[in-house]
């Protein structure tokens, strides 16, 4: 079964490119839009049995930030991989990855950056949910 | 010199009335006392001649020879005493039986009536009269003298109260008001202009005092407001710093992802990733964001380099009817009706001059308008009102009042039908970058621009936003004709 990724970002274009670009090289992608919807999406799928093995978000998105959707996810348990993409890496963004852990990557990406730094966060964590 | 002037009035006035009073009373005193003189004289004077005449008449019994001797005597005493008139009148000629001493003043004279007995019948009377002519004299003399002392006593004294008044009292206190006239010209000295010790010296020492204790507030309070003035420099300053470092953080955000999109489209493309129809579905994708990044790019550039005040007019009535002449088309295909509302009859409103360059308010309105138009997804109605009226600036925290007073406006409102702007959005809606909008559907730099266009022209902007729609107000100083 492929590795299943959630990936939260609120352009549209910029979510297809990557999700593309991961499901060939054999990873499912589900999209989402916003902190709220990515909150919701990982319960749902958790609820359904499925195992998320890596959470890719955005930190800045209208109304709920990546960061605070993330801490969210791992308060409620859930311990599945994250990887945070920014545009500002500041101080206090790079301080919150710390805390949870999470690999933190600047925009702009490129495509090789991200397939590599998934493969690492999947790999070196193959724990379950 | 009023005071002294008045106090010496009415000193000359008192003194001359007393003056009068004792003088009048004095002199009829002194008639009484010379009258009275004048009857005791004639008394004594009557009774010694009354008994010579006795005598006379005792003496010699033939009343003819006694009337010869009498006249004779009576004649002796004129010649001797040269004020009074000494007379004799016989029993038969005498006025009345009257046998008692008679005196009384007849006819400008005093005149004492002596009855003379020798033995039980009277043999005629004494009569002696005495012209008060001279008592007159003495009196007319008296009230003369007494006058000219009065008018002297009165006058020195009055001279004398001016004199010191105006040395005591005069000068000083017209030194002590002309000091606080200086206070009020905020010519502000502690010196006290009068030294005496009494009572003005002591005011003129408070008066000085509190001249001195104002200069300082003064000085402190200009103090201050420099300070704080300075502060709120440094503020704006900072603020600037602070816009600039968002300025930073918005535009690496804004051009990260549609450059992360390109590198991506590129990198697939170029490792052949995608091929035929799906690369140049890439090539279009890279085309719209790279359209995309121009616009922000633009956007960033007049937001960064905008215009200083021009400290030009327009008329605010036709820029924002050319602003809805421009977006009518984009209007009616969104079901927004518009309307423009301004002094004056409809077909020819009165023009409202704004102190605001022509093109800045252009993209104001139509920013706001296109804002408005979007809003209203499902149609509804667009409003631009002009008016004018006297508005005060809302004053900058720590800003000196400097606000305090109203300014002519014209104030221009935009409001709209739409849902409305959440209250937990609107306090940041002019912030750079603030936007409740996903990413690539505007930059939320729009009403930045407009807040800091509005502001550069020395104006302000306010938003009331529910349920019902939203009305942006703008004021703008009003252009005298």
């Amino acid at each position: 079964m492929q590795p299943l990724i959630v990936l939260a970002d609120d352009s549209a274009e910029l979510r297809t490119l990557l999700a593309g670009a991961l499901e060939r090289v054999g990873y499912r992608v589900v999209q989402v839009g916003t902190g709220a919807a990515l909150i919701d999406e990982v319960h749902r799928l958790a609820a359904e049995g499925e195992h998320v093995r890596l959470i890719i978000t955005d930190v800045r998105m209208p109304g709920m930030s990546g960061v605070d959707a993330a801490t969210a996810i791992r308060a409620a348990g859930l311990a599945a991989p994250l990887i945070f993409m920014t545009a500002f890496g500041d101080a206090w963004t790079r301080a919150r990855a710390e805390q949870l852990g999470a690999i933190l990557l600047d925009k702009p990406l490129g495509l090789g950056v991200l397939r590599s730094a998934v493969q690492r966060a999947i790999v070196e964590s193959p724990g379950q949910l | 010199m009023k005071l002294v002037a008045k106090y010496t009035l009415a000193l000359g006035l008192s003194l001359g009335v007393a003056l009068f009073a004792i003088a009048y009373v004095r002199v009829g005193y002194l008639r009484g006392n010379l009258v009275a003189d004048m009857r005791r004289d004639q008394l004594v004077i009557g009774n010694v001649l009354r008994e010579g005449v006795a005598n006379v008449w005792r003496d010699v019994p033939d009343p003819e020879r006694a009337t010869r001797e009498t006249r004779e005597l009576i004649e002796r005493a004129n010649g001797v005493v040269g004020t009074s008139y000494f007379a004799w009148e016989a029993a038969a000629t005498a006025a009345g039986a009257d046998a008692a001493d008679a005196q009384a003043i007849e006819g400008g004279a005093f005149v004492s009536r002596l009855p003379v007995r020798a033995g039980a019948a009277r043999v005629g009377t004494l009569v002696i009269r005495e012209s008060l002519g001279d008592v007159e004299d003495v009196i007319r003399t008296d009230v003369a003298t007494s006058g000219i002392a009065i008018a002297l006593i009165v006058v020195f004294g009055a001279v004398a109260s001016a004199v010191l008044g105006a040395w005591l009292v005069g000068r000083p206190v017209a030194r002590l008001v002309e000091h606080a006239r200086r206070i009020g010209r905020r010519e502000l000295s502690a010196t006290a202009v009068v030294r005496t010790r009494d009572e003005l010296g002591a005011l003129a020492a408070e008066l000085g005092a509190a001249s001195g204790a104002l200069a300082e507030a003064l000085a402190r309070r200009d103090a201050e407001t420099e300070a704080r003035l300075a502060a709120v420099d440094q503020l704006r300053h900072s603020e600037r710093l602070s816009t600039v470092g968002k300025l930073a953080a918005g535009i690496a955000h804004e051009l990260g992802t549609p450059l992360s999109i390109v590198a991506g489209h590129a990198q697939m493309i170029a490792g052949g990733e995608v091929v035929g129809d799906d690369a140049i579905a890439s090539a279009r994708a890279i085309d719209l964001e790279a359209t995309r990044m121009g616009k922000i790019v633009r956007q960033l550039l007049d937001f960064a380099r905008r215009k200083g005040p021009e400290g030009t007019s327009c008329d605010a009535v036709e820029v924002a009817r050319r602003c809805l002449r421009l977006l009518g088309v984009m209007a009616e295909r969104g079901g927004v009706r518009c309307a423009i509302e301004a002094d004056g009859p409809a077909d020819e409103p009165a023009a409202a001059r704004a102190h605001i360059d022509e093109d800045a308010l252009q993209q104001v309105l139509t920013n706001l308008a296109v804002n408005a138009i979007q809003a209203m997804s499902g149609g509804g109605a667009l409003r631009i009102r002009v008016t004018r009226e006297a508005a005060t600036a809302p004053s900058a925290p720590g800003a000196p009042g400097a606000a305090a007073v109203p300014v002519p406006c014209v104030r221009v409102d935009v409001a709209d039908t739409g849902p409305g702007i959440p209250a937990d959005v609107l306090p940041h809606i002019f912030e750079p970058f603030f936007t409740t909008k996903p990413t690539g559907d505007g930059t939320g730099l729009g009403l930045a621009v407009v807040h800091g266009i509005v502001g550069d022209h020395g104006g302000w902007i306010g938003v009331e936003s529910g349920a019902d729609g939203t009305t942006f107000s703008i004021y703008l100083r009003e252009e005298p004709p």
